[in-house]
């Protein structure tokens, strides 16, 4: 087991440093003089020539990479170009927004999902496994930002039950934080749900056909056991694999979701600085974002072993 | 006290008609072997006695266990019954066990289920005791052993265990070694046997080979088709042999095929010291690699005409051998030649030598692309000439082969799935002789198919040989089949060959000690007085 | 039968849009290019079904022209990811355990820590926005998704006795690929293409919405969606066209998907008890 966990941890490391180098390449590399792009066409060859002094973009690629890579790895990711403040602290302001948003999403649609599924799958071929079908083939053909475009007008702009938009602070209060984030988690969470039920669905079916829940069934099981006891937990292994490729869907979920209810987070940060033409915050964020997605698939891979056995054996 | 008792039992699931108007029973501590090959229903009337149908079925008749209507029960009583008054072993071991508990929950389960009131820790202890029973000692089979540590015998020992775990009075076992190794599957019917006396149960073995139910059971009862079509006493029915498909079964099973002997002396294939390693996965960080020794230095010669047999338990090699032999495999030691000439392992394919050795696998369902017609299929060894022939003689060599094994000429323009087991070994040996090899490896060519058909195929094998002057390499762990078709036979364990012999010989006053386990192992049909 | 019910079904709401998207080439009821500014922010009626926008235009030929981009897009990211990687997929297979195998499985690790979305920010943060941007960045995470199917069931199709057959008739691994073990994928490529095909298209809508799909003039159904926002609540006609046609568009690829599945799966599931 020890030998899985080691050889799981060398291949997240050489994930993000390849994907690093592949951020790094691709933004400050391929296009050309990033000093240049950043100040546009109409730019002066001095005031680029003073970009790239301050940029330090007269070292050699390898050595920039290895500056930017060891910057965050202490926790340096450079200054905005445009607001002139250290990255760090706008990453953070900004993460205390986009985090909470997709866990709690992440949360609500396993709570939803989980359920949904198991009964569908235990009640196979009847009317309410048809129907619970029918409403997860629909939610997963919804995108999340119309959702969200949809829900603002009937809860916020109707019925006046939250704001349209915006986020007051955590200052202001845990529960007024919340109440900002619920429509958005809601409007993440409902089709990420039913990809999630569609697929614990199928799992199950799948498992409830083996072997072993026939000898469940003869040593005196009856349905509902066999199905807790022994389907369940198997039925978990394809189902992790879902989880986590779906986080990454759900964080750039949360970044879209972000531009429909006007919140500060990640994306608003990164859109912008597109369109500012700063690219020092955007390779931060996207590295950061791409960090969080290997780590997940980090935790899925361990939590594989947990469930699992014969993967305890490798090691 | 009559434990089961069936009547005027008729099974149809989803409108087709499965079981018509079965009758039998089965007294305390008596055997009750129900024999029949593929689509008799024999594993269907199994499942019913315990009410685990598909869903869509429909039975009507009497089934009575121990007294109590299972056809008319509730599901709630049959739970209660499962495991506790009837309990069933299955036929895979592999994928009976979840593999995800380990053995001591799955057995300690079955008693928590039925008497509730037990601590889990006193059911651990008597799962402990119920696999000692079961031949599965503590010390090397501890309760925390998962499913995927266990060998496919001692698998099916914990199936049995958790069985019997609660002394039920009726234990049902459908076709319980027939994935078993032939000496694996000697020691798991005498612990049947012996479980039976110990707690006086009434056993229903139910299996395709007659050797087998004639070695265990005391009373037999023959089905086909959905139907009984003969019961009784098994010494009885055994010697008298009333119904004809009882008497085609028993010719079936102990058929030989009518083989002119070879007369050549001339070696047609020499393999000398041949060694095959494979690499396995490392265990620890940084520890050496190790290899597995899957052929160790393995000579021996085979003569033209002969017909020699390969026998042995699985993983000794055979496989491995095989795939060697026909040039799929690099060998990291020895040599083969074919008629003289070197054969050549790996990458490296030699069509000369190729095309002069052609093979029949085992799974007839398996054999084929089921993507192409079955002109397609038969005619893909052309690949080995360096120049493709022309479609006339394409035509013709296929129409040849298809006759040549008893289908006819049309058949080519089918797709795989319309054919039965037995038809589609027919064409994979039809694909085996369009280039007019000298040499057909046979592995495990007869062993997935019913017992009637397998003796048409070896039939057919040994006409095909005396018309062609073929010569074969036949291998298999059904020691009967092999006694049957072979000239001479190698016995094979871990990797080596311990024995080597004409067949009659070896099989009658076997020298090694492994050969003498083997054959007393193997189940042997009761001899008939008047055949 | 219920199975048929869905590709009927599927196949039906498919067909309508992307037929609605093929007449546009050759016909929309209004031209989108002009504005009109005095018939701007109208509800449904008989001369605009679906209304106009804020700048007078036929939302109706809007959507219509928008389904080509959204299709096209999603056509293309497919192919590409087919293209690319199925083969690799084969090859992973047929040398499984190697260097190469390594290799593809570590690069498809990797693709798979980029969403589409993360993608298009990195391309369009340098080469700016555009539909061909979209394509690229949608294409490029559907290359792992078929390089894994395709490997995980070609390893499958590896084991059986006919691939055997085929070696001990002299066949090299690429001849085997080609020949026995792509035919036998082709019904899950069909039916995994279907559903990357409904993935796409809400893709490329997130994208557009955020601006970094097609550029105006091209109309696109999520930019329709985004210059709908602000006037949600005096004009939610904007919103609901663009939106239901991309839900009954990818419910109709989800149907169409789920339908060839039924149709291609030889196991009849009975269901144990």
């Amino acid at each position: 087991m020890a030998r899985y966990i080691l050889t799981r941890l060398l291949s997240l490391l050489i994930s993000l440093t390849v994907a690093s180098a592949v951020i790094f390449a691709l933004i400050e590399i391929i296009p050309g003089d990033p000093a240049a792009f950043m100040l546009g066409i109409n730019a002066q060859d001095d005031t680029i020539a003073a970009l790239r002094a301050e940029l330090g973009l007269d070292t050699s690629p390898l050595e920039r990479y290895f500056g930017w890579v060891s910057g965050m790895v202490t926790g340096d990711f450079g200054t905005s170009y445009t607001y002139r403040t250290p990255i760090s602290e706008m990453i953070a302001e900004r993460l205390w927004i986009s985090l909470p948003l997709a866990l709690i999403a992440l949360a609500l649609s396993t709570l939803i999902a989980f359920p949904v599924g198991i009964l569908a799958a235990s009640k196979r071929g009847s009317l309410t496994d048809t129907i619970v079908m029918g409403f997860t083939q629909l939610g997963v053909a919804i995108p999340n930002f119309w959702f969200a475009m949809l829900m603002v007008l009937v809860f916020a702009i109707n019925l006046r039950w939250f704001s349209a938009g915006g986020f007051p602070g955590w200052d202001e209060g845990l529960f007024t934080g919340l109440k900002a984030l619920t429509l958005p988690a809601i409007s993440l969470a409902l089709p990420q749900a039913s990809i999630l039920a569609r697929v614990m669905r199928s799992a199950l079916v799948d498992t409830l056909d083996e072997d072993f829940m026939r000898t469940a069934r003869a040593k005196g099981l009856n349905r509902r056991q066999a199905i807790q006891r022994h389907a369940l937990r198997n039925a978990m292994i394809p189902v992790l694999t879902i989880i986590g490729l779906q986080f990454s869907f759900l964080l750039a979920g949360a970044i879209i979701i972000e531009n429909v209810f006007f919140l500060p987070g990640l994306g608003r940060l990164v859109f912008q600085a597109i369109s500012q033409r700063d690219l020092i915050v955007v390779e931060s964020v996207v590295m950061l974002l791409v960090f969080a997605v290997i780590v997940v698939n980090f935790a899925v891979d361990i939590a594989y072993v947990l469930v699992d056995p014969r993967l305890r054996r490798q090691g | 006290m009559t434990l089961l008792e069936i009547e005027g039992l008729s099974l149809s699931i989803n409108g087709s008609p499965i079981l018509k108007d079965i009758s039998l029973s089965l007294k305390q501590g008596r055997i009750l072997g129900v024999i029949g090959e593929s689509g008799s229903g024999k594993s269907m009337t199994a499942f019913a006695i315990m009410q685990l149908l598909p869903s869509g079925s429909k039975a009507t008749g009497h089934l009575r266990v121990l007294g109590f209507d299972m056809l008319a029960a509730s599901e709630d009583d049959l739970c209660k019954m499962r495991g506790n008054d009837v309990s069933i072993v299955f036929q895979e071991p592999a994928t009976a066990l979840n593999p995800l508990k380990t053995i001591g929950d799955q057995v300690a389960e079955a008693i928590l289920i039925h008497e509730p009131s037990t601590t889990r820790a006193g059911a651990q202890v008597r799962a402990q005791t119920t696999l000692e029973r079961c031949e599965l000692p503590a010390e090397q089979f501890p309760l925390t052993l998962y499913p995927h540590e266990l060998s496919g015998g001692q698998r099916q020992r914990v199936v049995i265990a958790l069985a019997i775990a609660l002394r039920p009075k009726l234990l049902i076992a459908d076709e319980p070694t027939t994935a078993l190794d032939v000496t694996t599957q000697a020691e798991v019917l005498e612990l049947l046997k012996r479980l039976v006396t110990e707690d006086q149960m009434g056993l229903m073995l139910v299996s395709h080979d007659l050797a087998v139910v004639a070695g265990m059971a005391d009373d037999i009862v023959i089905m086909k088709n959905g139907e009984i079509v003969e019961s009784g006493v098994a010494t009885a029915v055994f010697q008298q042999l009333r119904h004809p498909y009882t008497r085609a079964l028993y010719a079936a099973s102990e058929h030989v095929p009518d083989r002119t002997p070879p007369r050549s002396t001339a070696r047609l294939l020499s393999v000398t010291n041949l060694v095959r390693d494979y690499r396995l996965p490392r265990t620890a960080l940084f520890a050496a690699p190790q290899y597995f020794r899957a052929v160790d230095h393995v000579s021996f010669d085979i003569f033209k005409g002969e017909s020699l047999g390969l026998v042995g338990e699985s993983g000794c090699g055979k496989s491995t051998l095989t795939r060697a032999i026909l040039g799929l495999e690099t060998v990291q030691g020895g040599e083969m030649y074919l008629d003289g000439m070197p054969i050549a392992g790996g990458r490296h394919v030699d069509r000369k030598i190729r095309r002069r050795m052609q093979a029949v696998f085992q799974d007839p369902y398996g054999s084929f692309n089921p993507r192409h017609r079955v002109d397609r299929l038969i005619s893909e060894p052309f690949h080995l000439y360096e120049e493709p022939p022309s479609s006339d003689e394409k035509n013709e060599a296929v129409v040849g082969a298809l006759r040549a094994v008893g289908l006819s000429p049309e058949d080519q323009f089918k797709y795989i799935h319309e054919f039965s087991g037995g038809q589609r070994q027919r064409i994979a040996i039809a694909r085996a002789l369009i280039t007019q090899p000298e040499l057909i490896l046979l592995d495990e060519a007869t062993s997935a198919l019913d017992v009637s058909i397998r003796a048409q195929i070896l039939d057919l094998l040994a006409e095909l040989a005396n018309s062609y002057g073929l010569t074969y390499l036949f291998i298999s762990h059904d020691l009967s089949v092999v006694r049957s078709i072979t000239d001479r036979v190698l016995v094979m364990r871990d990797g080596r060959i311990v024995e080597e012999g004409k067949t009659e010989q070896v099989f009658s006053a076997p020298q090694h000690p492994y050969t003498r386990s083997l054959i007393d192992a193997s189940p042997v049909l009761p001899k008939n007085a008047n055949h | 039968m219920k199975t048929n019910r869905n590709l009927v079904v599927g196949a039906a709401l498919t067909g309508f849009f992307t037929i609605a998207a093929l007449i546009s080439f050759l016909w929309v009821p209004y031209d989108i290019e002009a504005l009109n500014i005095a018939d701007r922010m109208k509800t449904p009626s008989f001369s605009h079904l679906l209304g106009t926008d804020h700048f007078g235009r036929d939302i109706l030929s809007m959507v219509m022209i928008g389904a080509r981009t959204s299709i096209a897009v999603a056509l293309v990211a497919v192919g590409i990811g087919m293209g690319l990687g199925v083969p690799l997929g084969l090859a992973a297979a047929a040398r499984k355990g190697s260097l190469l195998d390594e290799l593809i499985g570590r690069g498809n690790d990797l693709v798979f820590a980029f969403p589409s979305l993360l993608i298009a920010i990195l391309i369009t943060a340098t080469f700016g926005p555009s539909a061909l941007n979209a394509i690229i960045a949608i294409g490029i995470f559907n290359v792992p998704v078929f390089a894994r199917l395709t490997r995980g069931s070609a390893l499958s199709i590896w084991k059986r006795d006919f691939i055997l057959a085929a070696r001990v008739s002299g066949k090299n691994s690429a001849q085997i690929s080609v020949e026995h073990i792509l035919p036998n994928l082709s019904s899950l490529l069909i039916v995994q293409g279907t559903i990357q095909f409904s993935l796409a298209i809400l893709a490329e809508a997130a994208l557009s919405y955020v601006g970094l799909g097609a550029q105006p003039p091209t109309p696109s159904w999520g930019r329709m969606l985004a210059d709908s926002q602000t006037m949600i609540s005096l004009a939610p006609h904007l919103a609901l066209a663009p939106g239901l046609a991309i839900v009954f568009t990818v419910l109709g690829l989800n149907l169409l998907g789920d339908g060839f599945r039924d149709v291609f799966d030889p196991r009849l599931r009975r269901g144990r008890t």
